[in-house]
């Protein structure tokens, strides 16, 4: 799947000029951190062009980077820096005034910082690459599931597939899964997901 | 990650913490309420499909199509382009025109008071091309620089004579018709170029924008007639019923037998778009199975999985970039941008939030550029000249 054997491997061919591999640091993060910036300014709109922006402005100072780690935190104090910036700025977004309070409040306690809010973004992030990474019928089928909640029925006419098919690759997706959303011993949570797993046809 | 918690919580939902980072997870959790709750969010799962959906909902490419509309080369390596910039004659080009008077028409959709930034677009302005910089490229790879030779002919290809007439147009003649392999020519009109006017060797005639390049036989099959464009073109294709005429682009290609059709294929312009004048296209997507047949007035807009119609489209904003305009009709700031970097050869860079206002205008090409960025001043966005670059503020 990954060209690059590990974050040093895809450094440096990105400190090479290689396409694919700023391409791959794009896909990899950007949407963790629209995320990021949707929480804090509130817009989904703003959100996509200040991380536009927070790339373009490591694209302008590449060499100035030492590793990835250093570029993914380029990009989140960045953005960070952006969406406080065009708020104090005005904006004209009908959140922006719940927006301040929330800010406002994180802001003392947190030092500015939001590394909550980094925390949310990067687990989040993982899970969703996690399930990317699912094979294709079985991602497809785990997706409507999970987060569009349609029964096996729905599932099946939508993607013109047999019912039989719907349940192996249910069954496919939550035996790849299964280590990464359940915890050992939250039962709570397995009973949930079980459930979700064996929704009445 | 950024954040070591977030490696630990990761860990944590897959069962792989090791007892030390156990140790220091549950630390962290018991320190304020905050980071409980923060941690209990992020193992249940309401709460993570409530994110998941959020995250999905983010447009990859129109984030990405932003990131290039500003940094040219983000995605697809550096390759250093030699470029010849006249300088003397962009200098003698700027006191021309700033002298005589350029005429503009145009209404806009917000009326904002105008910030005193006239002397310092003046100072470094761009001037519009004055000369065509296209070359053609023959099939043993010699490049002949169009504006450096002679008028007539400046090739001879097989028995296919290249000539240049004396308004600058290539015209191909001898009309062969090879049986065995085809031999090609590249014309590639650079950035900062005016419209280079070409006429195939079946009478087809071609205009290429800047930033567009058009590879063709030197003379067609007899069977059928291909050639593919990067960039923007306009065709009035010789009408031939033993030969239909293809123009392809990666995997949209357009089909006719004999028609008049606009082709823009920018590589950073979100979508295809081909607009047909007169006569009748046939235009596909090779990534699907079906083809969608143009009537004159309606433009095809090729997106990687789909084609979509409009119906009625404006014509002449379509074509203004052959008929020597700019001309916008609603158009978006960015979209404007993108055709004054080709026609200027500048770069374009956005700081800030610009706000999203729609233009309405028509302006010469000729003009300087900060005469066209004197008039989009009015809706509201500011613009500096910085050398060959373009910046555009809230």
């Amino acid at each position: 799947m990954s060209i690059y054997i590990d974050d040093n491997d895809l450094f440096n061919a990105f400190k090479k000029g290689e396409p694919k591999a700023s391409e791959k640091i794009f896909s990899d993060h950007f949407r963790e951190l629209c995320f990021f910036a949707e929480r804090l300014s509130g817009s989904k709109e703003t959100a996509e062009d200040l991380v536009a922006d927070s790339f373009v402005k490591m694209l302008q100072r590449k060499e100035s980077f030492e590793n990835l780690q250093n570029i993914k935190a380029f990009l989140f104090v960045t953005t960070r820096n952006a969406c406080i910036n065009s708020f104090k700025a005005g904006q004209r977004h009908a959140n922006a005034h719940r927006q301040m309070h929330y800010l406002l409040k994180s802001d003392a306690g947190k030092a500015g910082l939001f590394e909550d809010e980094i925390i949310r973004a990067e687990v989040i992030n993982a899970i969703y690459t996690e399930v990317e990474n699912l094979p294709d019928r079985a991602k497809t089928v785990f997706k409507l599931i999970f987060t569009e909640g349609l029964s096996n029925e729905e599932i099946a006419r939508q993607l013109g597939i047999e019912i039989q098919t719907v349940r192996s690759q249910k069954a496919r997706a939550l035996q790849l899964l299964r280590t990464t959303l359940l915890k050992k011993g939250n039962i709570i949570a397995l009973i949930y997901l079980v459930s979700c797993f064996s929704a009445p046809n | 990650m950024v954040s070591r918690i977030s490696f630990l919580i990761v860990k944590h939902n897959q069962s792989a913490l090791a007892d030390d980072e156990q140790f220091e997870l549950d630390n962290w959790i018991s320190q304020s309420e905050e980071n409980q709750r923060l941690f209990f969010e992020l193992t249940d799962p309401d709460h993570i499909k409530a994110h998941l959906k959020q995250l999905q909902a983010y447009d990859e490419q129109s984030v990405r199509t932003t990131i290039e509309a500003q940094f040219a080369n983000a995605f697809k390596g550096e390759t250093k382009i030699k470029r010849i910039w006249f300088r003397v004659a962009a200098a003698a080009a700027v006191i021309a025109f700033f002298g005589s008077g350029v005429y503009f028409y145009w209404s806009f959709e917000h009326h904002k008071s105008l910030t005193e930034q006239k002397n310092q677009l003046a100072r470094q302005d761009v001037a519009a091309p004055i000369k065509n910089r296209a070359t053609i490229t023959l099939a043993n790879g010699q490049k002949i620089f169009l504006d450096s030779v002679r008028t007539g002919t400046i090739a001879t290809q097989k028995n296919v004579r290249i000539n240049k007439n004396s308004s600058g147009a290539i015209v191909y003649s001898g009309n062969t018709q090879p049986k065995t392999e085809l031999t090609y020519n590249v014309l590639t009109n650079p950035r900062g170029s005016r419209v280079i006017d070409i006429t195939l060797n079946d009478g087809t005639r071609v205009w290429l924008n800047a930033a567009s390049s058009l590879r063709y036989p030197v003379s067609f099959l007899k069977e059928k007639r291909n050639v593919e464009i990067t960039g923007e073109a306009y065709f009035e294709v010789a009408h031939d019923a033993s030969r239909p005429f293809s123009v392809s682009k990666g995997y949209t290609n357009v089909e006719v037998l004999g028609t008049h059709f606009n082709v823009n294929a920018y590589e950073d312009e979100p979508n295809i778009k081909v607009t047909l004048l007169e006569g009748s296209i046939k235009l596909r997507n090779e990534n699907l199975s079906s083809e969608e047949i143009l009537k004159p007035g309606e433009q095809g807009i090729v997106k990687e999985h789909q084609i979509e119609i409009a119906k009625s489209v404006n014509i002449e904003e379509v074509m203004a970039w052959k008929n020597g305009l700019f001309k916008f009709d609603h158009t978006d700031l960015k979209v404007i941008m993108r055709e004054m970097a080709r026609w200027y050869d500048v770069e374009v860079s956005y700081e800030g939030n610009i706000p999203e206002e729609l233009y309405n205008g028509d302006v010469p090409r000729t003009a300087n550029a900060s005469a066209v960025l004197k008039v989009l001043q009015y809706t509201g966005a500011n613009f500096t000249i910085e050398r060959n670059k373009i910046i555009v503020r809230p």
